[in-house]
């Protein structure tokens, strides 16, 4: 298996629009690393769906490469895509028939049998209700049948869009551990998503774009090392505004976060409780504020203009 | 390709409209030959006389038995401007069929009129079939999935093109065995089953061979299934079953009419037309002339061979699947 199961170099798309036409997708260069989960980021209208799109042959680049499993798409695409499951944007099935038929018809033309139609609705949790017609699922069971679907080619690389959208939190929990087992399994899983700490729960790598660029990109360690905001702590002081006029008149810095006061700039905690101890500020809280994901996304994003 | 054929038969099959239109469609065909059969029944004793009452009322009445006086008069008096010498008289005398609605039935009129019906019923089911079938796949979305799992265009627009096309030709074939079999049962009871035809021009009568009514019949199944691929190749080619039907529609109810209003001449160039010496092996249009000379107006006939008439649909039917095909193959997908 190549290094990286996707890679694009210098991909763009650009749409026809009543105001002329808009770049979706600007010279992006995107590697997926084989394995693991990778989170693919971005706001919205960034062009994350486009380039799922773009790399699965829905839609034809403007210019770029764009090659999967090593093959360049969508010219060797055939030969890849059976390797590859994917849910882009909504889960799109037909309506009229039953959940176990809706896959019973895609299993048939990638020539398997009902047993893996059984195990695939097994996975999800939709056996019970395979017998229902697709158009009667709420948006969370469409959303596992989907998942369901791209399960029967058993695939090694899996592109989920926004999986978790419509579901409730049993349903989220349920799909996060799919993923993880399905990654365990040695199947490399792309989830592109706006629901970060989602993703820092289940990813290994990520990558950021913003306006169809990438931002950012490495493994999750690495990308939340790479964010400039200094570390903070949280505090709880009786009395916040004098303890936040104290700090900043020795140089640090601090906000309200509720009845607390994130206080940032300090070389160790010890130097915050010394400070205000010494003015007879006694804490009853500190806690550390590690760098998240959603903080390093919106630092990069917000920086970016976007 | 086969297997791809096997699920778009699946998925064909999945399909309730499709279904029901075919139901429809076969129900629609029954009833025709339903009607066909009540017309071809022979008339029963009662009517017989009832008819005979009339005839016999009709003798009885003065004003005719005078008439038919003053006919065989002038005729044995050399005639006049009302009654000629060579007119016979007697052929005014009412018979009892002339009260009675009803005529043998004969087996290759009652093909000819029953295949038309059966294949207008079809045909429209199935381009109707092919247009559902490809629009709800870009409705629902689903198209995009199925590419997920066969990204060859071609070969995914061949299979579904071929199923459509399939099942309307098996289904079309269904309708021409129940037509070929009810006109053959209804005229080998009542009427005629020789195999004779009438000179659209002259009304003579033709001999035919089986070859022709064959030769019929292949065409009809060739109309239905086109009728599917057409209607399936404008769906997909306009990604809307609503458009691909209002087009058609819109044709058939408004634009034949607009193009015969701009001109008298394009008719012969007009779908339906075509259609119509394809089904019935030619299409006449009498052409008259806008001054008439003093021997009277001899119209021109201008006569489209079935031959015509299924280049004409041939060549349409391939290209709109041919720009279809084209424009599914080149155009990204939701």
């Amino acid at each position: 298996m190549p290094e990286f199961v996707i890679e694009t170099r210098g991909l763009r798309k650009s749409f026809r629009t009543r105001h002329g036409r808009q770049t979706a997708v600007d010279g992006l260069d995107l590697a997926v690393p084989a394995g693991g989960v990778h989170g693919f980021l971005g706001p919205n209208g960034s062009g994350k769906t486009t380039t799922i799109r773009m790399v699965l042959g829905l839609a034809r680049a403007d210019a770029g490469t764009v090659r999967l499993f090593g093959a360049e798409v969508p010219k060797s695409l055939p030969s890849v895509l059976g390797r590859v499951g994917a849910v882009v944007e909504q889960p799109r099935l037909f309506p009229g028939i039953t959940g176990r038929r809706n896959l019973q018809v895609l299993a048939r033309s990638i020539n398997q049998d009902d047993r893996r139609v059984d195990a695939a609705l097994a996975a999800v949790g939709l056996t019970d209700r395979a017998g229902d017609r697709y158009k009667a699922y709420s948006l969370g069971m469409k959303q596992r049948l989907a998942i369901a679907a791209t399960l029967l080619k058993q695939p090694d690389l899996l592109v989920l869009d926004e999986p978790t959208n419509g579901l409730d939190p049993a349903g989220i929990r349920e799909i996060r551990d799919l993923i993880r087992a399905l990654a365990a399994d040695g199947t490399t899983v792309l989830i592109s998503s706006h629901i970060l700490a989602e993703v820092q729960q289940v990813c290994d790598s990520v990558s950021i774009i913003g306006r169809g660029r990438l931002l950012a990109g490495g493994s999750v360690a690495e990308v939340l090392r790479s964010t400039t905001r200094p570390s903070e702590v949280r505090v709880r002081v009786p009395d916040p505004a004098a303890a936040a006029e104290l700090l900043q008149g020795n140089g640090l810095t601090s906000r309200p976060d509720g009845e607390l006061l994130l206080v940032g700039g300090a070389a160790e905690p010890a130097q915050i409780t010394r400070l205000l101890a010494e003015r007879g500020i006694y804490l009853s809280e500190l806690t550390p504020v590690s760098a998240d994901l959603e903080s390093v996304f919106l630092q990069i994003t917000e920086g970016e203009g976007l | 390709m086969t297997a791809g054929l096997r699920v778009e038969l699946l998925r064909l099959r999945s399909r309730r409209a499709v279904l029901l239109l075919v139901l429809l469609g076969l129900l629609g065909c029954v009833l025709l030959i339903g009607f066909a059969v009540t017309d071809a029944v022979p008339p029963s004793a009662a009517e017989l006389a009832s008819a005979k009452a009339q005839v016999d009322q009709q003798l009885a009445d003065p004003e005719f038995q005078q008439m038919l006086t003053e006919c065989r008069t002038a005729v044995t008096a050399g005639g006049n401007s009302q009654f000629p010498a060579d007119l016979d008289c007697d052929q005014m005398l009412p018979k009892a069929e002339y009260f009675v609605d009803w005529r043998a039935p004969d087996f290759v009129e009652q093909f000819r009129v029953l295949l038309l019906g059966i294949t207008g019923i079809l045909t429209l089911v199935f381009a109707l079939a092919g247009v559902t079938f490809a629009g709800a796949d870009w409705s629902s979305g689903s198209i995009g999935t199925q590419l997920l799992f066969e990204s060859r265009r071609g070969r995914v627009f061949g299979s579904k093109l071929g199923a459509i096309t399939l099942v309307a030709l098996v289904i079309g074939a269904v309708g021409v065995l129940l037509a070929w079999g009810a006109s053959y049962w209804m005229a080998s009871k009542w009427g005629t089953t020789a195999l004779i035809g009438n000179d659209p021009v002259t009304g003579a009568q033709v001999p035919l061979s089986r070859t022709d009514l064959v030769g019929r019949a292949l065409r009809a199944l060739a109309l239905i299934g086109g009728g599917g691929a057409g209607g399936f190749a404008l769906a997909m080619m306009f990604r809307s079953s609503l458009v691909a039907v209002g087009l058609v529609a819109g044709y058939g109810l408004v634009g034949e009419a607009v193009l015969r209003s701009v001109s008298s001449g394009v008719e012969p160039y007009l779908l339906s037309s075509r259609v119509a010496a394809f089904l019935d092996g030619q299409y006449l249009i009498y052409r008259y002339p806008n001054v008439c000379g003093t021997s009277g107006c001899e119209a021109e006939i201008i006569r489209i061979s079935a031959l015509q008439g299924g280049a004409y649909i041939g060549v349409l039917i391939v290209v709109v699947t041919v720009a279809s095909l084209l424009l599914f193959r080149r155009r990204d997908v939701a």
